[in-house]
């Protein structure tokens, strides 16, 4: 019978350990991982913090199952982006079904404008615009290593792609952007 | 990489990023979302047994159900119509007594049986002899 209870008191401990330790890891990651998901899924801030708060809730759920093989971060962002890939995804169909029926919702980079609160509003659409005419892993890489300052490897490990080819689509990603960027430097002047 | 590419990510970096998401409000409806989400996986894991259960008792139902069926319809010529009435009675008694009585009983009988086999009630009234 003690042995029940301890082991049922154990259970709790852990069970504890396990929300506080939880707990912690939204608020250290939650201002990151919208920043992230608003740079992958398209500037829209509502959305970005639904698709963060789909995966803080898939983390939770998966946590039990979690081995410390890999950081515990590096795991969090491989659901997040996975997520913000669904999100696109699942943004792509509606538009295209929306356009069937005769209604279109604006794409995503023409919001940014709208809500843009820095010096120059034209630049950040620019920037949304290259953005999107990134390929989705493109996009990925380049923000994770760029953006937020993750290592080659870390992105490659949350991609789920080899190094090497983390390195390429980072080569040409910064190529088209800066081919992008750079012509609408020409065009509207610095 | 290149100082102008340095100044491009640099750029991007200032420039293409979200206002910063409020912390409460986030926990808040983060809470929220995560307390909505273990309640309908705990709705659907009561559903799971329900079905399951369900599925067991009819099953338990059938093999318990009028256990007399095999000894009845293998007779010969008599199989056929009996195993019939069998199945049309089959949802309304509740035990093997009151099947048989049913069964025997005209009056309550909710099947006919067709006049070649008139000597069937002989033949429950052996059977159940039998099982008696």
């Amino acid at each position: 019978m003690s042995a029940l209870m301890g082991a049922a008191a154990l259970e709790e401990a852990l069970a504890t350990t396990r929300e506080q330790r939880f707990a912690t890891f939204v608020g250290q990651h939650h201002q990151r991982a919208v920043r992230m998901a608003w740079r992958l899924t398209g500037e829209d801030l509502a959305v970005a913090e639904e698709v963060a708060q789909d995966a803080f809730i898939r983390a939770w759920r998966a946590l039990p199952g979690f081995r410390d093989e890999a950081r515990l971060s590096t795991w969090f962002y491989r659901i997040l982006v996975r997520q913000a890939a669904n999100r696109r995804r699942w943004c792509g169909v509606r538009q295209r079904w929306g356009g069937l029926w005769g209604r279109s919702d604006a794409p995503v980079a023409e919001q940014a404008g709208a809500r843009s609160v820095s010096g120059d509003p034209g630049l950040r659409q620019r920037i949304g615009l290259a953005m999107e005419r990134l390929s989705p892993h493109q996009r990925t890489i380049f923000t994770l290593v760029h953006l937020e300052g993750f290592s080659v490897a870390e992105a490659a490990g949350i991609a789920g792609c080899a190094q090497g080819t983390a390195k390429s689509h980072l080569h040409r990603a910064l190529g088209k952007l800066r081919a992008d960027l750079g012509r609408a430097r020409e065009e509207y002047g610095p | 990489m290149s100082g102008d590419e340095h100044e491009l990510i640099e750029e991007i970096r200032a420039v293409w990023a979200p206002p910063s998401s409020d912390p409460e409000g986030f926990d808040v409806q983060l809470r929220r979302r995560l307390e909505r989400s273990q309640r309908r996986r705990i709705l659907a894991g009561a559903g799971v047994v329900l079905v399951v259960a369900g599925l067991a008792a009819l099953h338990l139902g059938q093999a318990s159900d009028p256990g007399e069926l095999p000894v009845v319809a293998g007779r010969g010529a008599t199989a056929p119509p009996l195993a019939r009435a069998v199945a049309s009675v089959r949802a309304e008694p509740t035990s093997a007594a009151e099947w048989w009585d049913h069964a025997l009983d005209p009056a309550q009988r909710s099947f006919d049986l067709p006049g070649e086999y008139g000597a069937l009630d002989t033949l429950f009234l052996q059977t159940r002899d039998q099982e008696l």
